[in-house]
């Protein structure tokens, strides 16, 4: 205890493991080591004994190569993204302008803020046959369950982005003689831009599961189908496979959009 | 009176569209005979019948007892690996990309497997609460942990301050906002999670009333269903919220 | 100065109230009556909250009023104009532009084709001292040079009157004194006026040739001093003892009401 007080004052002692990850290199030797652990693991956790047991990775590895080397998950994966990307689409083409208005008119901002609201708080699959009864078993059913899970995070990351905007700046625009049109152009939407990307990023996260779940609720031709008839066949390697190439797409994605995210938002950090 | 014209300039707009929406639903549900549309009285009536004839009763607590066990689970969990995350940076460097990833991808496509290794029964709910909210937890554990000022550490280090010491009095307090903020989102999560689970399972608890009434199109009692969904999830976010509130209050 | 040029900016019998959230209206000044001759450069002091940004944006065009009128080179303001330039106590300057495209902002939103606009914008950037850099951001400048890139955009619309609101308040001390100076230089090189707005009665007293009072509750004007420095107003102006004694002045009546506002408070 003494000699610790000597040694640093000010110093903090640290467990002696995160020295090894003070440099580059050590940060990603732990990082292969906990993947291989994680693998490790997985392997020594799967039983493949009985079929509906949890399978080790080995076999998942095999089923992943069963379904990719005949073509079946990339047929099934670009079926179920026609759906994302319909409703990533709608939900930025209808969300940001939406958003955008909120911000700027307070009666509709009073009209459709709770109405927003309401969307973030309950489970939006409780809508899912109301849905499914509307539109049928259709692709434009599915791209409404990805559209209502992402599009409010959209409509209030945006409006949120817009009202927040320094008013000197558009007072400084206006100075110079700017319009409304313009200020909105030059002004509002640029100083927007890292807090609406925030919502999109938080919107994908969102529409990535929608798009599961309408997947598994409105079967179309997509991974839900797949899904459905290999749990018909008792067979959980391929389904587990399935699970963690989407859970992988997902990481992927959001990757991108964070990275995007830097790109425009680079003038906002300081 | 002044609450009350406060109160009508700021809801009212909303409030006239809620009352003119509710209106054209009781409306055209009445004169246009549509399935899909039963008028908004009869919606409130199964809504009541299914209250009173105690329908929901059993899927209710059935639910309610999967969520908190899938919770307390979550809370054990997600503060392990969050604390070990905010203390160590080699723990950090390790599962920080797992919990990160787990955050922000769709957990939800874990369902089917757990549905086919655990069955319909309470373990693939609990298993689904879990994955939607031990990421959040585990994130905000970890951000409690480096939110107290580094000063405040080296001032108790340098009164000879044990490390569990410091933790209890310095790290704690300091971080107890941030955990009861993941607990209460980890709470929004987990009440989502079970919900979709039990939609896609389809036979069990509130998400079995959604898909039983769904497919019969018994629409009055399904909108009824969705209505208790959404009240119950209001309360239990809700709840939290309110307790946590407290807990910080009196922290101060 | 001919007789018949009438004043950069007259302002007379200046009434505005603001409508607080409850309904209830803040008188936030009253009567104010002020001229700003061609080619003056005239500064306001007064305590926190007396009026003096509310006053230079009515000048400016983007707030309105409630009684009293306003004219700016003979016309009375309807809204901002092109004769009329602002530059802000937080710079105000777009963070995603470079310094040029923020120089340059003024004359976009008046239509100029982008190469003639860069050519004005270069001409000024030199004149400030930051010819080289043209491609930098605002957040990689140092704040006095924040605040000359929102000067030359001020100066590159060719304004004939310099609204100028706390523009070194956020600035340190040595070298707000550099940059008082460099806008001596630049406007003794035109037939600018200008309204400056500060808290530092050094500044005003260096900067100007009349110096105005103001009170607060409601903002009113107080005193109007006249500054018999000689101009060029150099280092040495600083220690002119007649410097010191006008500043020491400006402090007197300061202080009265500032003491006054503490007991109230
Ligand atoms: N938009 C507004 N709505 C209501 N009251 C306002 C508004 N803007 C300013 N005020 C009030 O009007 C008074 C004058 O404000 P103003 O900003 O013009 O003062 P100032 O002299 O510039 O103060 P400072 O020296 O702090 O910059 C203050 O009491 C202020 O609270
Ligand atoms: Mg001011």
């Amino acid at each position: 205890m003494a000699a610790d007080k000597v040694k640093g004052g000010a110093e903090r002692p640290r467990w002696s493991l995160d020295r090894l990850v003070e440099t580059g290199l050590g940060r990603t030797l732990v990082r292969i080591a906990a993947l291989l652990a994680l693998i490790g693991a997985w392997q020594l956790a799967g039983n493949d004994t009985i079929g509906l047991l949890f399978p080790t990775f080995g076999r998942t590895l095999v089923a992943f190569w069963g379904l990719v080397s005949d073509g079946t998950l990339q047929v099934a994966l670009l079926v179920t993204n026609q759906t994302l990307l319909a409703g990533i689409i709608v939900m930025l083409v209808v969300g940001i302008p939406v958003g955008i208005m909120t911000a700027r008119v307070s009666v509709l901002d009073r009209i459709v803020t709770p109405y927003i609201t309401f969307l973030v708080a309950i489970p939006v699959i409780a809508l899912i046959p109301v849905i499914q009864a509307i539109l049928g078993l259709t692709f434009a059913a599915r791209v409404t369950v990805v559209v209502l899970f992402g599009i409010p995070y959209v409509i209030i990351n945006t409006a949120v982005a817009v009202r927040r905007v320094d008013p000197v700046l558009t007072e400084m625009a206006t100075s110079f003689g700017a319009s409304r049109l313009v200020i909105l152009r030059d002004v509002v939407l640029p100083a927007a831009v890292p807090g609406i990307m925030a919502g999109i990023r938080i919107a994908l996260g969102q529409a990535l599961i929608g798009m599961v779940v309408a997947e598994l609720t409105i079967v179309g031709a997509g991974i839900g189908s797949l899904i459905a008839d290999l749990q018909g066949r008792f067979r959980v390697a391929p389904v587990l496979a399935i699970a963690v190439t989407i859970v992988l797409e997902g990481v992927l994605l959001m990757t991108i959009v964070e990275w995007i995210e830097r790109r425009l938002g680079r003038w906002s950090q300081s | 009176m002044g609450w009350l014209s406060s109160l009508a300039y700021r809801n009212g707009p909303f409030l006239l569209s809620l009352a003119a929406l509710a209106l054209l639903w009781e409306v055209v549900g009445r004169s246009i005979d549509l399935i899909t549309l039963p008028p908004l009285s009869a919606v409130l009536a199964a809504f009541y019948d299914l209250w009173a004839s105690g329908a929901v009763t059993a899927p209710l607590l059935d639910s309610t007892l999967a969520l908190l066990y899938g919770l307390v689970l979550s809370l054990a969990l997600g503060s392990l690996i969050g604390i070990g995350m905010g203390l160590s940076r080699f723990v950090d460097v390790a599962l920080g990309p797992y919990v990160k990833a787990g955050l922000s991808a769709p957990m939800i496509a874990f369902v089917p497997v757990f549905l086919m290794i655990f069955g319909i029964g309470p373990a693939t709910r609990i298993a689904t609460v879990v994955a939607f909210s031990v990421f959040i937890v585990a994130t905000n554990a970890a951000t409690a942990m480096r939110a107290s000022d580094p000063r405040l550490i080296e001032m108790a280090h340098s009164f000879g301050a044990s490390r569990w010491a410091i933790f209890r009095d310095v790290r704690l307090p300091a971080g107890a906002p941030y955990f009861l903020a993941g607990l209460r989102l980890g709470v929004a999560r987990g009440v989502k999670g079970l919900i979709n689970g039990e939609v896609l399972i389809a036979i069990i608890g509130l998400g079995g009333l959604v898909k039983k009434y769904g497919t019969v199109f018994s629409m009055d009692q399904l909108y009824a269903v969705i209505l208790l969904i959404v009240v119950y999830a209001a309360i239990a976010v809700g709840l939290v919220s309110a307790v946590s509130r407290l807990l910080v209050a009196e922290e101060k | 100065m001919t007789e018949t040029q009438a004043p950069a900016i007259s302002i007379s019998n200046l009434t505005k109230f603001y409508g607080s959230p409850k309904g209830r209206r803040m008188k936030a000044l009253e009567n104010v009556t002020l001229t700003v001759g061609r080619g003056e450069f005239v500064s306001i002091i007064g305590p926190s909250g007396c009026g003096k940004t509310t006053m230079l944006k009515m000048v400016g065009g983007i707030l309105g009023w409630d009684e009293g009128s306003i004219e700016v080179l003979g016309k009375p303001v309807t809204g901002p104009g092109p004769e009329r330039a602002t530059v802000f106590q937080s710079f105000a300057l777009l963070p995603w532009m470079t310094v040029i495209d923020n120089v340059s902002f003024g004359l976009k939103v008046r239509g100029m084709a982008k190469p003639e606009r860069y050519a004005v914008a270069r001409k000024l950037l030199a004149s400030v001292g930051l010819a080289d850099f043209e491609t930098s951001y605002p957040r990689q400048l140092s704040g006095g040079m924040q605040q000359r890139v929102g000067l030359a955009r001020a100066l590159a619309v060719s304004p004939q009157l310099l609204l100028m609101d706390e523009p070194f308040s956020a600035i340190d001390a040595q070298t707000r004194l550099i940059l008082q100076t460099d806008l001596l230089d630049i406007w003794s090189k035109t037939d600018l006026s200008v309204l400056f707005i500060t808290h530092a009665m050094d500044e005003a007293v260096f900067l100007s040739d009349k110096v105005v009072i103001m009170g607060a509750r409601p903002g009113h004007v107080t005193d109007i001093i006249d500054v018999d420095l000689p101009r060029p107003r150099t280092e040495e102006t600083r220690r002119d003892p007649r410097f010191v004694e006008l500043t020491g002045f400006v402090w007197d009546r300061l202080r009265g009401m500032i003491q006054q506002d503490e007991r109230a408070a």
